[in-house]
């Protein structure tokens, strides 16, 4: 079992199979550096329980496909996604920092699913961007490339 | 806002040991401060996973997204709204590939629109050897135009970083080499082939291990020598120019997985050497040949059909070392015709 700790003090214990998936980690083992409990600073609980109850549930992953559980890991990764864009970026930043491939690939991939095919005025919305550009600046850069902020595909609502 | 200052910003936290101090400010985060502190790379690649018009709009969200875009290493540059206007998707693709600021392209896609009066062909040469100049991985390329071929330019064609390849309405020209080093596959629809342009890819792809021929018509002569190759999937036959009766013939002995799919009319597949096939799915079905046009009249199609399943019977016996193996519905039927004692087929009929 490997002990990790996160920034707010909570500590989680986790089988090591499951947290290799972890390159970060996985390097700090080899390493022989995780011998007492892993600091993982910017990590709040909130996110590392969610990080955790993915990598327990990917834990040899490569046997799903011979024991026939590719399509239970597929309806939990759907479900798992199914998160606030606040948490998905928490946990997106955790499995970059934490190096986890394929959780970044599945949340990254779920941002993108949202975000495809929404107009400007959506994506603001939805990421509560604030738009700092002047008004004519707005309009020089849509008159650069016109094209790309028109077409029946464009869908302007935000869920 | 400079992104690289949070970058920094955030880093420093990390190693910040008064950090249990700030626990509280970062619970009351909002999606605001998440993203500003999210670095460059983690939104190009969100940016790198949409169709690239999306991203190309992306630049218009803020100052910080202006040229975020341009760092995108996946393209998809889906032609499929603007088949009344090529004009703006010639000049979607053209402003992308020039404000484009990526080394090492991982994935492009092109899907043409479909119309008649436009020709890309100078477009597709100019477009993929701006994805072979940036060491492109994954290249596919959708035409919706049957009867226009889109032919293999010749910078892909040596393209020693690339590992897949998928391409409709695919011609190759006779003159030109092939040589894809770390290929690994690929995959040809509606395609017209001869024996030898099959053998120059093959020779030419040392470390294929899979080859998807759909819509294919041509050659009649598949000789997989290479012991890469585990993988082989033929996806309905097309009738190109006129009929011509030879059957094809498979040579393959080191295959693991094979699959005839979809229509093969009246084309004969004949399995010389595929000893090594672990898995088959043959969900093959061919036409009767009174049902083909342009066949020549017959008085009964008796022999026609006697010739398949003698065909039939041979898949079984040099299929015999497979553990897997999917039959259709039209190779059952071919199946409990046979009047033969077979026991193979006489579990079949306890099945049903």
């Amino acid at each position: 079992m490997v002990k990790l700790k996160s920034n707010d003090d909570k500590e989680f214990e986790v089988e090591e199979a499951a947290v290799i998936q972890s390159e970060m980690i996985k390097n700090m083992i080899e390493d022989g550096c995780a011998t007492s409990v892993i600091p993982l600073p910017n990590i709040d609980s909130k996110t590392l329980i969610k990080v955790i109850e993915y990598l327990n549930k990917h834990i040899n992953m490569g046997k799903a496909a011979e024991t026939g559980e590719e399509d239970d890991l597929k309806e939990f990764d759907e479900q798992f996604v199914n998160m606030g864009w606040e948490e998905l970026f928490d946990v997106i930043m955790a499995a970059n920092y934490l190096n986890i491939h394929e959780l970044m690939e599945l949340c990254c991939q779920s941002a993108a699913d949202r975000l495809k095919n929404k107009s400007v005025r959506a994506v603001r919305e939805m990421l509560k961007i604030t738009n700092d550009l002047t008004e004519e600046e707005e309009q020089e850069i849509i008159n650069d490339a016109p094209w790309a902020f028109e077409g029946p595909e464009i869908d302007d609502t935000v869920n | 806002m400079d992104s690289r200052h949070y970058i920094k910003k955030w880093r420093c936290n990390v190693r910040d040991p008064m950090l249990t101090k700030r626990v509280g400010e970062v619970e009351e985060e909002t999606l605001d401060d998440r993203i500003s502190r999210i670095p460059d790379a983690l939104l190009v690649q969100i940016l790198s996973l949409l169709p690239t018009k999306d991203a190309v709009a992306s630049c218009v969200l803020s100052k910080r997204w202006r040229y975020l875009w341009n760092s995108i290493y996946n393209f998809h540059l889906a032609g499929n709204s603007y088949f009344n206007n090529v004009e703006n998707f010639v000049s979607l693709v053209n402003h992308v590939l020039t404000h484009s600021t990526c080394s090492k392209i991982k994935k492009f896609q092109l899907d043409l629109p479909y119309n008649p009066k436009y020709k890309f062909d100078s477009n597709i040469e100019q477009w993929i050897s701006f994805s072979v100049e940036r060491k492109v991985e994954n290249v596919v390329l959708c035409s919706c135009d049957e009867d226009v071929d889109c032919e293999l330019p010749l910078s892909i064609c040596t393209c020693s970083s690339l590992i897949t390849l998928d391409w409709s309405c695919c011609a190759i020209d006779k003159e030109s080499v092939i040589e894809w080093k770390s290929f690994m596959s690929l995959k040809l629809d509606y395609i017209f082939i001869d024996n030898d342009d099959i053998a120059k890819i093959l020779s030419g792809c040392p470390a294929l291990e899979t080859l998807e021929l759909c819509a294919f018509d041509g050659f009649r002569r598949l000789e997989i020598t290479s012991s890469n190759l585990k993988r082989l999937t033929l996806d309905r036959y097309w009738w190109f120019y006129g009929r011509a009766d030879e059957p094809l013939v498979i040579i393959a002995p080191h295959l693991q997985h094979l699959e005839f799919l979809g229509d093969f009319e009246y084309l004969k597949c004949r399995l010389v050497n595929v000893s090594s096939l672990v898995s088959a799915r043959l969900t093959l079905n061919c036409t009767c040949v009174t049902e083909i046009a342009g066949a020549d009249e017959v008085d009964g199609c008796a022999d026609y059909h006697q010739d398949f399943r003698k065909l039939v019977l041979d898949y079984f016996q040099k299929l015999s070392n497979a553990t897997e193996l999917t039959i259709g519905r039209w190779l059952a039927e071919v199946c409990f015709h046979v009047k033969r004692p077979y026991s193979l087929f006489d579990f079949f009929s306890d099945e049903s």
